[in-house]
């Protein structure tokens, strides 16, 4: 018999998979958010190491997008808080979103702009000096093989193109934590395998990356560790193994049916 | 605050919008083709609809016996009337007509005036429409409405013999005013009328050796003195304002839904929040954007109207207007289109998506072009009153400039308040909430509530929303206590509207009060310095005023009689509380109390100068603004140092006490007769800076340290 995590319960005892304690690089705490007289997030709590994929899965609606805005610092939590390499986000918002890369999986690009031209844009908001700026672009655009279409406006470009300018703008400023938001959700298989790529040598590189999904295969890819978001709680967390383990299924998608279904009986035994 | 930020997001709102068709076709293309295109269009209408009109023959019919020789006259006179003895008549009025059964009624609802308003010939027979309905009326009415004639000139019975026996001949015309060729065969017909008219007068002049002038007695001409560019400058002045209002509203709104609700839609506006910028620096980039390119639309439509009118002018020979006024005009245009600006970036931001945001523009324009086309009613001229409108102030005072008078305060007062409403349309209470910056729902309610999570101290969108209410405030609320005297207009507005407003919203937001308006102890050298400072900074101010730019002796009698509440001999005790106990406390609170911890977390730079700028635009007059602005500075800086109000309101009520002791003590001598010597300049100079320099922190100050921190 699986036991059912309650939420906030062991955030801080997370390990990375090799057992080693590592920097934590994103930590929240308790975080809510109320959206008039609806509760979108309702306490979560979570953390990052440096060098590790995290992911947050969960259905659509379950607040996977609320927490990270949250997490971003784009919305303002009702309540809890936020810290990203040991600043705290509400108390210093701009010095801490430097640390953050951010993308999601419905942002577009400026129609009327050339992805180098977004790129330069971002660049001189985060503050990077001239010179830096045009390596670094230079790097992305080959790392990420732009080359093709970096000078074309951002409207003219396919799905998988804008999504690769898009994750070149949130790893240009080369950002301690990445938060990224369904980032393959709209991309046909081998574009995002490409992005997956991309996401697996930032983890190589140190950084700390949240990844929020609701494809199943993606998480058991990429992530180290797992949390399951369900109507706005954290049901369950650890690594691929101890979910599974957790469940006593075989995969990860059982594993989160079985979790949404007993949520849905506790929830039906409370209201008898 | 980094002005550095703002400039990349408006270079790059520029570039995005400058690249866009539809935001080029109407900022640039538009103007300068529809002058030039409308003004030929226009001419080659009314050209060729005079043409057709001139070429049209109008046909009469002409009811009634005899008049042969009125029939002749107008026969060959102008063959462009064709005239048709009795046509379509019923027969029942034709048999009444010829046994000379018919009267014309007496005029039943008599115009007070005079029925021969006008003196020139013709035109002159009668009001129109004054007829009671009758048979005549009814039948002509049929004939003219089924087109079959244009007119009916109803010769009444007995025309001819009065006419032998020089009495008065009878005739009426019937027409449709709303149906052009009607009006057309009204107007042939009444020219030709009062012709005939004349040529009997003469004869019957002639036929009794009368002397010349016996008939028409008096001879009236009236010459326009306005000179034919005033004349224009009128014309243009109704209409301009609406056409340039209009076109850079066009303009605006394409620039403000593109850069708010286009943004939402593409779910670019998160990407730009996550980036290390604030929304008030977000703000500020698209509202200059917004601003540039509705001003440029509006540019380029003058551009287009000057290059007509330069034209017409030619083609004219007369000089239509002044170009200068046309510059100045410019200069007006970039008040009017920040308020523009800032209103519709106001409006765009809380529509959800492109199609709400029309919409939201759409009745926003409306409302805007009705309140200034209110303008060309009769009687509207700017005032006192008007020049506090918004928009509406801008496009009297394009009409007054370009008919050549404009009087330089009510300039002011119109651009200090396009100041304000802008500020008051931009307020970052609007741009605050994440709803309005991300899209999703968004409810008024909560806009006028406040959040759930009320911050704990005032935020700069706040204070910077109180400013524009209490200068509109102030304004009318001394306007209408003019008759009550200097004294109660004085208090009634410092108390009642810059004291308790402020404390009653603090209190009602549960601001921390002492944290808020900085009522901590202050340490006693800072109490010492302030004493300085306030005995010293209004001779060191008025020194420095004196030698940089000296007031107008007009505005320093104001003064004085500001300083003596109306030049009765008020006792010095009273004095003191009015003009300096009074406007200390109030004005302290509002400014250096609320508005300051409300700038706080933009540094001490902005906040102390931006209050300061405000305090000196408060005191409402340009002469008043520099001193203001100075001793508004070391006010700010007084609190910032000290942490605590209580030092502000020494320094103000001192520095006010002590000037209104020096008009009260001089008694019949003025202030503009008098003059600060340079060692008393230079010794308070010193005494200021001995003051400033002894500021200090006060001993244990945990909140203000924190604070500041």
């Amino acid at each position: 018999m699986p036991q059912l995590l309650p939420p906030n319960s062991d955030y801080l005892d997370a390990t990375a998979p090799d057992g080693n304690a590592k920097a934590v690089a994103l930590a929240a705490e308790g975080l809510v958010k109320q959206f008039d007289s609806v509760t979108a997030v309702n306490g979560v709590s979570l953390q990052v190491q440096a060098g590790e994929i995290v992911g947050l899965l969960g259905p659509n609606g379950a607040g996977k997008t609320t927490a990270l805005r949250m997490l971003a610092g784009i919305l303002t939590p009702t309540a809890g808080r936020v810290s990203v390499n040991g600043l705290d986000l509400h108390a210093h918002p701009l010095a801490t979103k430097r640390h953050i890369g951010f993308l999601s999986g419905d942002t577009q690009l400026y129609h009327r702009l050339t992805p180098r031209e977004v790129l330069r844009y971002f660049g001189r908001l985060y503050g990077m000096a001239d010179r830096t700026l045009t390596d670094r672009i230079e790097q992305l655009m080959s790392e990420l093989e732009m080359g093709s279409f970096a000078d074309r406006p951002c409207r003219t470009l396919s799905t998988g193109q804008k999504q690769r300018a898009n994750i070149a703008r949130a790893f240009l400023h080369h950002p301690g934590v990445l938060m990224l938001d369904e980032p393959t959700a709209a991309l046909d298989v081998i574009s995002g395998h490409f992005i997956s790529q991309a996401i697996r040598r930032e983890r190589a590189s140190g950084r700390a990356v949240l990844l929020s999904t609701h494809i199943m295969s993606e998480a058991e890819y990429l992530c180290d560790r797992i949390y399951l978001l369900h109507e706005g709680c954290i049901t369950s967390h650890g690594t691929l193994a101890e979910i599974l383990a957790q469940a006593g299924c075989a995969n990860l998608t059982e594993a989160f049916l079985q979790h949404a279904r007993r949520r849905l009986e506790i929830a039906g035994s409370l209201e008898d | 605050m980094r002005l550095s930020i703002i400039w990349i997001i408006f270079c790059k709102e520029i570039t995005e919008a400058l690249r866009d068709r539809i935001t080029l076709l109407v900022l640039v293309g538009l103007p300068l083709l529809i002058y030039p295109l409308g003004m030929l269009m226009s001419a080659g209408v009314t050209k060729h609809q005079a043409a057709v009109v001139d070429l049209q023959v109008s046909t009469v019919a002409v009811w009634g016996e005899g008049a042969t020789p009125l029939v002749a006259w107008l026969t060959p006179t102008n063959n462009r009337l064709k005239l048709e003895r009795w046509q379509d008549i019923p027969a029942r009025l034709r048999s009444q007509l010829e046994a000379g059964r018919l009267q014309l009624a007496p005029q039943t609802n008599l115009p007070s005036a005079p029925t021969e308003l006008r003196l020139e010939a013709g035109r002159s027979l009668s009001v129109p429409g004054a007829s009671p309905e009758d048979a005549v009326l009814r039948a002509a009415r049929a004939v003219v409405t089924k087109k079959q004639a244009d007119a009916v000139l109803m010769i009444w019975p007995d025309f001819d013999d009065a006419l032998q026996q020089h009495g008065l001949g009878q005739v009426s015309v019937y027409y449709d005013s709303v149906i052009p060729k009607s009006a057309q065969a009204w107007s042939r017909l009444s020219d030709q009328l009062g012709q005939f008219r004349q040529h009997l007068l003469k004869e019957r002049q002639r036929e009794r050796a009368l002397p010349k002038g016996f008939v028409n007695a008096l001879e009236v001409r009236g010459d326009d003195v306005a000179p034919v560019q005033r004349q224009f400058g009128n014309i243009l002045g109704q209409g301009l304002p609406i056409i340039l209002i209009m076109l850079s509203i066009f303009g605006a709104m394409v620039a403000a839904v593109e850069m708010t609700a286009g943004e939402k839609d593409r779910a670019t506006m998160q990407t730009l929040l996550c980036a290390p910028v604030s929304s008030f620096e977000i703000v500020a980039g698209k509202f200059l954007a917004v601003w540039s390119i509705s001003t440029l639309s509006a540019l380029a439509n003058i551009a287009g109207l000057a290059f007509m009118l330069s034209r017409l002018t030619a083609m004219l020979h007369a000089q239509l207007i002044q170009f200068g006024n046309l510059a100045l005009v410019c200069c007006l245009l970039l008040p009017a289109t920040w308020t523009i600006a800032a209103l519709f970036l106001a409006v765009a931001a809380m529509a959800r998506d492109a199609k709400d945001a029309g919409y939201f523009l759409g009745a926003t324009t409306f409302v805007v072009m009705s309140a200034v086309a209110a303008t060309m009613l009769p009687g509207v001229e700017l005032d006192a009153w008007t020049c506090c409108v918004p928009l509406v102030n801008l496009s009297l005072l394009i009409r007054t400039l370009m008919i050549g008078q404009a009087a330089s305060h009510l300039l002011f007062l119109t651009l200090l308040s396009s100041l304000g409403y802008a500020g008051l349309a931009l307020a970052a209470r609007v741009f605050g909430r994440e709803q309005i910056l991300l899209g999703g729902s968004f409810s008024w309610r909560s806009l006028l509530r406040g959040d759930r999570q009320r911050p704990a101290v005032p935020t700069p969108g706040l204070v910077l929303t109180l400013f524009p209410l209490a200068v509109v405030g102030l304004f009318y609320i001394s306007l209408s206590l003019e008759q009550h005297g200097l004294q109660t207009k004085l208090l009634a507005t410092q108390y009642g509207v810059l004291l308790l407003p402020v404390v009653a919203l603090a209190v009602a937001r549960q601001f921390p009060l002492a944290q808020t308006f900085s009522l901590h102890w202050p340490h006693w050298r800072s109490l010492l310095g302030s004493v300085l400072i306030g005995l010293s900074a209004a001779v060191a101010v008025a020194g420095l005023l004196s030698w940089l730019a000296p007031p107008p002796d007009s505005t320093l009698r104001e003064l004085e009689e500001l300083l003596q509440l109306g030049g009765q001999r008020t006792p010095l005790w009273q004095l003191w509380l009015v003009i300096a106990l009074t406007p200390a406390l109030c004005e302290e609170t509002f400014f250096r109390g609320l508005m300051l911890s409300g700038l706080r977390r933009w540094g001490p730079v902005a906040a102390i100068g931006i209050t300061a700028l405000l305090f000196g635009l408060l005191h409402g007059s340009i002469y008043r603004f520099l001193p203001t602005f100075l001793l508004g500075l070391v006010l700010g800086y007084a609190v910032w140092r000290s942490g605590s109000l209580y030092c502000s309101i020494l320094i103000h009520a001192l520095s006010n006490g002590i000037i209104a002791t020096v008009v009260w003590s001089n008694g019949s001598k003025h202030l503009e007769d008098q003059s600060v010597p340079w060692s008393l300049w230079l010794g308070a100079l010193a005494i200021t800076s001995l003051g400033l320099a002894l500021l200090t922190a006060p001993k244990p100050p945990p909140e203000t340290m924190a604070h500041r921190a």
